[in-house]
């Protein structure tokens, strides 16, 4: 016999290919009448086959989640993702309520209870709140309002079952019409007792003990969600007797969506126990009905389902470190993380998470540890989670601005406008983040674009950052700009052939421990080493040529071995130092323990490229401090764009106030809501 | 010229129709199906067709009479009539060896039946068959 056609799943292919075999033999000759007996056969023949290796083909096609069709069958396969499809949602309006009580022996109640179950009927459906609310009467009208009152169509059911462990029992929430995201489960220990215990909804297993009350929700089947609970050794299983209780919201889910007109049906009882009706209160609408949504489509399913099961609960790539930070930091405004191998040099098995905080302070040792320690559980086995600081870098701007006299505005309005645009600019680039770029042009764009009285603008741009050092302890201390350096020409001649150049960094005040009496800066030489110094009043004296070194082209600085005992206003009082000449500060520490901690010396540096700054590690932020603006009229001179001379680095003893950048909390949708 | 010669097995062959017994009874000789052929496996084939409902060959719901709901109708003179074109139409569309020459439906009263005769020639043989049943309403 020879099959012509072995994929052939139509009925009329298979009818053929009989056909063609029975062609071959000479028994029989009637197969091609439709009325012969053999054509009977034939078609039974066909017709167990088709079914056969339809049944064949289907149960394949439902066994992997990319092409089964039943839902069911998705849902089943999902189950084994732990990916719980979204059901049915309630739909939500927003109203304000207001209930008048009334007096009793002269004074009104202090408070008014809405309680539990349906409130309102609006478009031919019943409103609810999920839970008792109580609002305080206000005691010289007896108004209670009830603001911002978030009302679910539905209708509340109760749904219990008694447990038995002889039986293996399922507990289904019996309705697919269950916003199960309002599924309250209760278990009383026995039919008669009057207190229960709420049950929580968990999604994994990690840190469960064998005695928390939980439950664990999964879609069975007909868009049934089940509920399991625990087995004594992950959560707290069910013994024989206790009676389980499902309290949750049938719903319409997105028919009741748009319901703007409702009519009040609540009770109302106050704290005297006295009922009041509908009749008392009136219903303001405030968002109509919305965010009813029917369950989740099976296509849905089939696209979220392997996707959430690729990134839950595990820490892989940097990203997912990143995330799961967020998750358990949730002070943690931005997070990066990168693998150690990324670094120069790489340091291998470990995975560098660094943290900017809300308030923007670094985060203390303990806090570090906690992050590391709770991203361990998420982590791979081998690598090791290090949070570390942000590299911050600062960007201070002098803004020069020449505007227009004839325009009739003044100064100030200029000064203020210019703020204002630097902060829409910064908001717009998000430059006090990681991953961020400072650009020049920008910035400037903006400037000039914010009073249509500016004429010209010039900015000079300088670089700061902190050295913070231990107190009293020798080391050197080496800051990166990760960018190169303005190299300043030649200017002055020393009179013994080699020339002078203008300092290209200046640092804040410092004291040392050989000189505690005197406030010392250092700069550097113009040839690559570092010089400290301190002002006598008309002159500067060097104390050290050799007090560090300075690499331009990579914008490194290492200032020491130098043994810091203070710095910028945090200087050692007199009781503490012992001085022994008022002029250099030479002296000694009398007593190490009562030295300032906590120091930072501010350092400024002129950027050798500064229209452009970009981040030197994915831990670098760069911020953007207030610029100083400075509005002069048409026909001033603007000063030079690199700030030779004049950097003010004492200015910034303190962490300067950035540019205040709003947080975007409508990430996502536009809801403009003040309810949802 | 050389001619292929026309011998009897060939003549024989194209004329040939078998088929299975309807009632799929064993042979108690050779163990085996019955067979039936030439003119009898075409007789059988009519009589199929015609008992055949609509529907019933799975796949092909326009194979058959509707004779069978027919038999529930008021017997009188005009069903019989719609019968009998009934059976016409199924035997011309889907039995091409047969050339009908009459189909004969006769009510019998007493009992609710009705007698069909069908009277044909089977194409390229000079002979006429008849064949004769009763249909009746299942009891």
């Amino acid at each position: 016999m020879q099959l012509n056609n072995l994929t052939a799943l139509d009925f009329e292919d298979i009818k053929s290919s009989i056909k063609s075999y029975l062609r071959t033999r000479n028994e029989f000759s009637d197969y091609d009448f439709d009325g012969s007996t053999l054509s009977y056969l034939i078609d039974v023949l066909a017709y167990n086959t088709y079914y056969t290796s339809f049944n064949a083909n289907m149960a394949m096609n439902e066994a992997f989640i990319t092409s089964a069709t039943v839902r069911d069958n998705i849902i089943n396969i999902a189950k084994t993702l732990n990916y719980t499809p979204r059901s049915i949602t309630a739909s939500k309006a927003c109203v304000n309520l207001k209930v008048q009580t009334s007096l009793n022996n002269g004074v009104y109640p202090s408070s008014l209870t809405l309680r539990k179950g349906a409130v309102a009927t609006g478009g031919n459906f019943v409103w609810n709140v999920l839970q008792d609310v109580t609002v305080n009467v206000n005691s010289t009208t007896g108004i209670a309002e009830f603001n911002k009152l978030l009302i679910y169509e539905g209708a509340i059911i109760n749904f219990s079952y008694t447990v038995n462990t002889f039986s293996s029992q399922i507990y289904k929430v019996p309705s697919s019409t269950a916003d199960i995201s309002t599924l309250r489960v209760t278990v009383k220990a026995n039919e008669s007792s009057t207190t229960s215990d709420t049950y929580s909804l968990v999604e994994t297993v990690t840190n469960l003990s064998a005695t928390e009350r939980v439950y664990f929700l999964s879609e069975g089947e007909d868009m049934q969600y089940e509920v399991t609970f625990g087995d004594d050794s992950l959560g707290r299983s069910l013994k024989d007797g206790e009676v389980v209780n499902f309290e949750y919201l049938t719903t319409s889910g997105p028919e009741a969506n748009g319901v703007n007109v409702f009519s009040v049906i609540g009770r109302f009882v106050d704290n005297l126990n006295l009922s009041y009706n509908s009749s008392v209160s009136t219903l303001t609408v405030i968002d109509s009905s919305r965010l009813g949504d029917s369950a989740e489509s099976v296509e849905s399913i089939k696209y979220n389902a392997p996707r959430y099961y690729s990134t839950q609960y595990r820490a892989v790539t940097a990203q997912d470190y990143a995330t799961i930070t967020k998750k358990v930091y949730p002070n943690a405004d931005s997070v990066v993380a990168y693998g150690g191998d990324s670094l120069n040099p790489p340091v291998y098995g470990k995975v560098y998470i660094v943290v900017k905080t809300k308030t923007g302070t670094l985060l203390n040792d303990i806090t570090k540890k906690e992050i590391s320690s709770d991203l361990r559980q998420y982590a791979m086995a081998s690598i090791d989670p290090v949070v570390i600081d942000p590299d911050d870098i600062y960007i201070y701007n002098k803004i020069f601005a020449i505007y227009d006299t004839s325009k009739g505005t003044n100064t100030l309005d200029i000064a203020t406008n210019i703020q204002n645009s630097i902060k829409d600019w910064a908001t717009q680039t998000q430059i006090n983040n990681f991953n961020s770029t400072f650009r020049s042009q920008e910035l400037q764009r903006a400037v000039t674009l914010s009073d249509n009285a500016i004429t010209d603008i010039s900015v000079q741009t300088s670089i700061l950052k902190y050295i913070k050092p231990n107190t009293n302890q020798t080391n050197t201390y080496c800051i990166s700009t990760g960018s190169p350096l303005y190299n300043s020409s030649p200017s002055k001649d020393t009179g013994d052939g080699t020339c002078n150049k203008e300092p290209i960094l200046l640092s804040g005040t410092f004291r040392t421990a050989d000189r505690p009496g005197v406030d010392q800066q250092f700069e550097d030489d113009g040839y690559g080493n570092l010089r400290t110094f301190y002002n006598t009043g008309n002159k500067k004296v060097y104390t050290n040529n050799a007090a560090g070194t300075v690499n331009y082209e990579t914008g490194e600085i290492c200032f020491g071995p130098v043994n810091i005992i203070g710095a910028g206003a945090s200087v050692p009082g007199l009781d503490v130092i012992n001085v022994t000449d008022s002029i250099t500060g030479t002296g000694t520490i009398l007593d190490p323990d009562s030295l300032p901690t906590g120091l930072q010396i501010p350092v400024s540096f002129i950027p050798d490229n500064s229209t452009t700054i970009p981040a030197s590690t994915p831990g670098t932020i760069i911020n953007v401090i207030t610029p100083e603006v400075t509005v002069n009229p048409i026909g001033t001179s603007l000063p030079s764009t690199i700030p030779l001379n004049s950097l003010t680095p004492t200015v910034f003893d303190q962490t300067p106030t950035l540019v205040d950048i709003d947080p975007i909390n409508n990430s996502g949708s536009l809801n403009t809501s003040s309810c949802f | 010229m050389a001619l292929k010669n026309i011998d009897g097995k060939d003549f024989k062959r194209s004329r040939s129709f078998t088929d299975l017994l309807i009632s799929m009874k064993r042979n108690p000789f050779t163990y085996d199906v019955y067979t039936v052929k030439n003119d009898n496996s075409i007789k059988q084939s009519v009589k199929n067709l015609v008992l055949t409902t609509p529907g019933e060959k799975p796949f092909q719901p326009l194979v058959g009479s509707r004779v069978s709901q027919m038999l529930f109708e008021p017997l009188d003179a005009f069903t019989a009539d719609t019968i009998k074109d009934e059976i016409i139409n199924t035997i011309n569309q889907y039995e091409p060896r047969v050339q009908l020459t009459s189909v004969d439906v006769t009510p019998i009263y007493e009992g609710n039946k009705l007698n069909v005769t069908i009277e044909y020639r089977i194409v390229g043989l000079p002979i006429v068959e008849t064949i004769s049943f009763v249909l009746q309403r299942p009891e």
